[in-house]
């Protein structure tokens, strides 16, 4: 009775207010969500609308994007449901350009079997949209049992000629969906309006055939901007109608009648791909005058965007892993603006990228304050043109497209597409988190004088001083000016520079040295473990590849198992040097191994010299085979390594150093020059000879020191907000340097040694070393809700019209959480709301 | 899913079958205390392992079923069992139904078992043993049975079946067989995972142990010391000689996948492993299943988040999602394995154990309950996609598998499998027909084995 009385006293609450309460959407485990224009109760004309797929409760949930409320149903107190077949795992809408209501429909898996006839389809359910009451109507068979449904897009239906711009106006009363098939088909369903009654029905066309003999399926589906294209991820290889093999994105001329007779092109993203989306971008050019808020003066472009495999992208790929920008004019990755990369560096997530989403239209009522600038033609003036308002942590601007990425995290990063990358939450140019060393630790001689310094470089030579005097500096506040970083390209990173070090990897494993009559002592680091074939070599490590840097000269440190018969002189801490580096021998030593020479260190500063006598007994003394032991590979020299980047080179003292990326064509051609780029390397294993070796180690090192980052931000003589700094402090830059977007080192020196008679002959201790830490100043710019949850749909959408205050654009996301979430990223973090 | 019952004697659930456990107590009253309120051997009473073996003797496959007595109903030391059943010989009704379960024999043990194993003869490594060993763990006691398998597919404890915990290590879980040829002969073991661990001063809380037990003498070796996180499931990868360890659901806010080369481990116990904190690829996550790809390339495991706004704030842990996640097994320059994500697919909440079915030529399909949403996921992943899910009946609507946990996939003639799922609610075994994996969108809902009445 208490019940009751709530629930009367609630309803007429109700009634006496303007404003419609507010029920909760109650989401049961939503899947996907779009926006659809329809008719609903709630408002007579037609109207945008959220159509959110819950798979956990079979139902479609509505809500309107207007005040983010759920239309109600007639029950007043719950929110609409439009219940669908089991588990709905996809929701679309097309428009049928006809000012009319959108075409929806709702799929998911097949689910069981019809229990009187075993039949089991593929279907779209229809959804009424047009008469104010939504309610699945019909289900329409698109496929057998026997497929998947793996995307599907509502696209319009072309006219055939275009308009300014490349644009294709859509056909008024019809649209399509394109329904992605596993199997490599593309079922296509028509809809049409009914002049009767306004009602769409859908009735199927022909199929797409994917890659002919050669079939592929695509998993992700993004409509070009241009209304004629559509684009499709894929894991496998595309092959297009011209029988062009393509590892990246399908591009599906969906011009003309029939779907069967479309001409499928492979664009090449260099990897397999599994989420794709498109935008038309008016991109930032790089002058001298670039305006930070305003500098696209560019024209508009159409560009493909495609998130990369995993297991082809990265440090050791052609492709680094991140967003990849594709230029379909040329079927390539978009170029490189500085000209230095041979294609532009992908859009760098922090995690594992689950989907992406573009919007590359202003606001239907844009501000004057979101204005970006495109030229009037090739040659003449600026114009201020519309354009989005975004507005990562360093501060809002404008931009002509924009982006989100939704991680594994479920944190949804923004990207700002006209700037080539995310946006950055902490500046890269400006203290206190500019790009910079961050510090340096000095642990060279602890308990002598020797130190390892920076060299302040003096003044350019003049004729009057040809040769002036540089310093030596010897303290961390003094060192770190005298290296040089450079925003985009140095990482977050610890570095040690050191005399004699154990390479990144190869410190105490488990080796075997082999006694070999014909190659003397070659030591192998891998693990033997018998097998009914016979001894199976584990844990092989590669020494023979060149990524690990080894070097003839490097140092072997070694400890032999003690076992009986063996003199106590084989088992004591020994050493020798790198005489020679194996090629694998899968029997022998599958990762390849070394051939060892005796020690040859001089005496160093605390005038220790290695023991000669330990080599001099295996050498003499150890019975040919195997003999197990503990084993350490170190730099038989100067090494600069990096904790996450390996070998980085071997700088030497007094000789500048700079590690950085070749530029031109010189991956590419040191790529050609190496036989093993990758490891484990093809079967047979490729020989490769000392120049070969040489350009597979700058290659792995060239690929770690490619740019990541293009910095969005200005540098023109802007005051910091820190008191007492003006402009841009990037280490070892000038204060105040113009160009925000430079080519530079990830990180360059020259180094020296204090005192002098440190030298090669009389060298440091062993593993004397600087610590030397960089950031980046790189803080990706994402927008999460504040529950947890996985995200699973997102679809964009522009409040303009609803609204004088950001934000304006908007994406929503759907989670497992029960929860829609709506990302503003023309708005601060905290603006971005949760709808539940 | 016993980590949701309280330790021993006390079990909230209990109010739901009380009219159940009232009955049994009556009829307990009538006769011998004891006896008469042991498990029952033709029942099938909230399982917990399932798995699927061929008859040592010939004659086809059978099912091992291990009953864990969860709510106690009888007594707790003889109140859990193993059950064989012959799934073709349990018919099913005219007119369709439940299939009453052929019965091949049962063997009580303690309450709480875990996961069950069977170490026989066709697996690999496993060539040189003579006679086939179902393994089960047994929390309620702290305990490994080892049964010997008759001819027939039927256990039999032969006086050496039971192995007791080592050291400080409780609530034995999760099995696999791994048999191996190391530099000492060859090895027929089975890795035993633990959920607990008995704390101590000095030690860090929540340590993770895992026993290896010859199963050629049923003696257990020195369980070793995973670090922090105890463990939940294991799975063996012969070709490159790893074992994997999933974390239990204890530890909010780290849950380590680790892995290790049991020949790697010394007679001290000491094992050098590797790991990868799930939390990193999906935060606030807790492991709920893992399974090797049949090629061992790939890593898959099933995960539940949590809000951790929510946990930090509050202590209370919400599960607000489900994920997938797709680990590709790499191996690095210098030879150690390693796992990168690869895909994380959002499903449900309360997700589960993994089934994998093997395709030649193709990635695996997988199989995987949503215990909470009484639902059961279809999933490909050469397609890496979602298949279809098996949850409701299309008609009335009502949960078919209520409660979905222990899975046992099984290979049938022909190329087609069958996964054969535990209800933990319904006391029921559900098959699921992939006739043809290469089209499994057409799998369904096949033979249905409960008890008979």
């Amino acid at each position: 009775m208490i019940r009751l009385a709530i629930l009367l006293l609630a309803v007429a609450a109700t009634a006496c207010s303007d404003s419609a309460p507010d029920v909760g959407a109650r989401f049961g485990n939503p899947s996907a969500v779009t926006v659809f224009q329809g008719v609903t109760e709630r408002r007579p004309e037609v109207s945008p609308y959220l159509a959110v797929a819950n798979a956990g409760s079979d139902q479609l949930s509505i809500i309107d994007p207007r005040d983010d409320r759920p239309v109600q149903s007639p029950g007043l107190v719950f929110p609409l449901s439009v219940p669908t077949d089991g588990n709905p795992m996809f929701v679309a809408a097309a428009s049928l350009a006809d000012g009319g209501a959108d075409a929806l429909v709702v799929a998911g898996p097949p689910g069981v079997p019809d229990p009187t006839t075993g039949a089991q389809e593929v279907t779209l359910q229809l959804v009424a949209t047009w008469d104010g009451k939504l309610r699945r109507i019909s289900s329409h068979a698109v496929g057998s049992g026997g497929e998947i449904i793996l995307a599907i897009a509502g696209v319009p239906v072309p006219q055939d000629v275009p308009v300014e711009g490349g644009i294709y106006p859509p056909v008024a009363g019809a649209a399509r969906f394109l329904v992605a098939l596993s199997g490599g088909r593309i079922a296509v369903v028509r809809a049409t309006r009914q002049p009767a009654d306004g009602a769409v029905a859908l009735t199927n066309e022909s199929s797409l055939a994917l890659g002919g003999a050669s079939p592929f399926d695509v998993v992700s589906l993004a409509l070009s901007p241009d209304g004629r294209h559509v684009y499709g991820a894929s894991y496998d290889i595309v092959t297009g109608s011209d029988g062009v093999p393509t590892q990246g994105v399908a591009e599906i001329d969906a011009l003309g009648d029939d779907p069967a007779a479309w001409t499928v092109r492979g664009l090449s993203a260099r990897a397999p791909t599994y989420g794709v989306a498109a935008a038309r971008v008016i991109e930032r050019t790089l002058t001298a005058s670039d305006d930070f808020n305003r500098a696209h003066v560019e024209s508009p472009r159409l560009l493909v965007y495609a998130l990369p495999d995993r297991e082809a992208c990265g440090p050791t790929r052609a492709v680094d892993c991140g967003v990849l920008t594709i230029d379909p004019v040329t079927g390539d990755l978009a170029e490189d603006p500085l000209g230095e990369l041979p294609f532009r560096a992908p859009m760098r997530i922090p995690v594992l990228p689950i989907s992406i989403a573009t919007w590359d239209r202003a606001p239907a009522v844009p501000t004057d304050a979101d204005q970006i600038g495109v030229p009037a033609d090739e040659s003449g003036p600026v114009v201020l043109v519309p354009g989005i308002r975004y507005t990562p942590g360093t501060g809002f601007r404008a931009t002509s497209a924009i982006g989100i990425v939704v991680g594994a995290d479920g944190r949804i990063y923004s990207l700002d597409l006209g700037r080539w990358g995310p946006g950055s939450d902490q500046s890269l140019l400006r203290p206190p988190s500019q790009t910079r060393v961050a510090n340096i630790v000095d642990v060279t001689d602890p308990s002598g004088d020797a130190q390892i310094g920076m060299w302040n470089e003096a003044d350019p030579p003049t004729p009057e001083n040809p040769e002036p005097l540089a310093t030596l500096e010897t303290t961390p506040a003094e060192m770190i000016p005298q290296m040089l970083v450079t925003p985009g390209y140095t990482p977050d990173e610890t570095w040690i520079l050191a005399w004699q070090y154990p390479l990144t990897g190869l410190e105490g494993r488990r080796s075997v040295l082999v006694r070999d009559d014909a190659l003397g002592l070659v030591l192998a680091m891998q693990i033997p473990e018998a097998t009914d074939a016979g001894t199976v070599w584990r844990e092989a490590v590669g020494l023979y590849s060149p990524m690990l840097g080894v070097h003839v000269g490097d140092v072997v440190a070694l400890e032999l198992d003690a076992v009986p018969g063996l003199p106590d002189t084989c088992v004591a801490a020994g050493e020798g040097r790198v005489a020679e580096i194996l090629p694998p021998d899968p029997a022998r030593w599958p990762g390849g191994a070394l051939v060892l020479s005796p020690p040859v260190n001089p005496p160093n500063v605390a005038g220790e010299t290695p023991r000669e006598d330990v080599y001099a007994c295996w050498n003499g003394q150890l019975a040919s085979g195997v003999h197990l032991g503990t084993a350490t590979v170190g730099s038989g020299e100067w090494v600069l390594l990096g904790a996450s980047f390996g070998h980085a080179g071997r700088p030497q003292p007094n000789v500048p150093f700079s590690l950085d990326y070749p530029g031109g064509d010189a991956e590419e051609q040191l790529a050609e020059a190496c036989a093993v780029p990758t490891w484990p390397p093809p079967e047979p294993v490729p020989a490769c000879d000392a120049t070969c070796r040489d350009a597979c180690e700058q290659l792995a090192i060239a690929r770690k020191t490619r740019r990541f980052y293009y910095p969005q931000e200005d540098c023109q003589a802007t005051p910091s907000p820190n008191e007492g700094v003006v402009g841009c402090a990037i280490t070892g830059r000038p204060p105040q340097f113009a160009e925000s977007v430079l080519i530079g080192p990830v990180l360059e020196f020259r180094f020296g040694l204090n005192p002098a008679s440190v030298t090669a002959e009389h060298p440091l201790l062993r593993t004397a070393h600087v610590r030397i830490t960089t950031a980046s100043g790189l803080s990706p710019s994402f927008r999460a809700p504040t529950a947890g949850g996985q995200a699973t749909g997102s679809v964009g959408f522009d409040r303009s019209p609803f609204t004088n205050a950001e934000p304006r654009i908007v994406f929503y996301v759907s989670y497992t959480d029960n929860a829609l979430y709506e990302a503003a990223l023309g708005a601060f973090a905290t603006e971005s709301k949760t709808i539940r | 899913l016993t980590l949701r019952s309280p330790r021993r004697y006390r079990s909230p659930p209990l109010r739901t079958f009380a009219p159940t456990v009232l009955a049994l107590a009556l009829l307990a009253g009538c006769g011998d205390p004891v006896s008469e309120n042991r498990s029952p051997l033709d029942r099938i009473y909230f399982p917990t392992g399932l798995t699927v073996a061929p008859r040592p003797g010939g004659g086809g496959d059978v099912l091992y079923v291990v009953n864990s007595n969860f709510d106690l109903g009888y007594v707790p030391e003889e109140g859990g069992s193993v059950l064989v059943i012959d799934p073709e010989a349990s018919i099913e009704p005219a007119g369709g139904g439940l299939a009453p379960a052929a019965v091949v024999g049962g063997i009580r043990i303690p309450s709480y078992g875990g996961e069950i194993a069977i170490a026989h003869p066709g697996l690999p490594g496993c060539e040189g043993l003579t006679a086939s060993t179902a393994i089960v763990p047994v929390r309620y006691t702290n305990e490994t049975y080892l049964l010997d398998v008759e001819p027939d597919g039927a256990l039999r404890c032969n006086g050496n079946c039971r192995v007791p915990a080592q050291a400080r290590e409780e609530d034995p879980f999760g099995v696999t067989v791994a048999c191996r040829t190391s530099a000492t002969g060859t090895r027929h073991s089975a890795f035993v995972t633990h959920l607990k661990a008995t704390p101590v001063t000095g030690a860090p809380a929540g340590e993770g142990f895992i026993t290896e037990i010859d199963l050629d003498t049923h003696r257990a070796a020195a369980p070793f010391n995973l670090g922090v996180a105890p463990t939940s499931q294991v799975a063996f990868d012969p070709t490159r000689g790893l074992v994997f360890a999933s974390p239990a659901t204890g530890t909010p806010g780290y849950a380590p996948i680790r892995w290790w080369r049991p020949a790697g481990v010394n007679p001290g116990g000491v094992v050098e492993y590797s790991l990868a904190d799930v939390n990193a690829f999906v935060p606030s996550s807790i492991v709920r299943g893992m399974a090797l790809s049949s090629d061992r390339t790939r890593l898959y495991v099933t995960a539940d988040v949590y809000d951790a706004v929510l946990a930090a704030t509050t202590g209370s842990v919400r599960f607000t999602g489900g994920v997938l996640l797709v680990f590709d097994i790499t191996v690095s320059v210098v030879g150690d394995a390693a796992l990168r994500a690869s895909r994380a697919v959002a499903i449900g909440i309360g997700l589960g154990p993994i089934a994998v079915v093997p395709r030649p030529g193709k990635r695996d399909l997988l199989v995987f309950p949503d215990i909470s949403g009484n639902e059961v996921h279809l999933y490909d992943d050469e397609a890496g996609a979602l298949v279809t899910s098996f949850g409701r009946n299309p008609v009335t609507g009502r949960p078919l598998i209520r409660e979905p946990f222990a899975l046992a996939p099984q290979a049938l003639a022909g190329g087609a499998w069958r996964v054969w799922i535990a209800s933990f609610r319904d006391a029921t075994i559900t098959a699921i027909d992939i006739d043809d994996p290469n089209v499994p969108g057409a799998a369904r809902i096949g033979k249905r084995i409960g008890n008979s009445e």
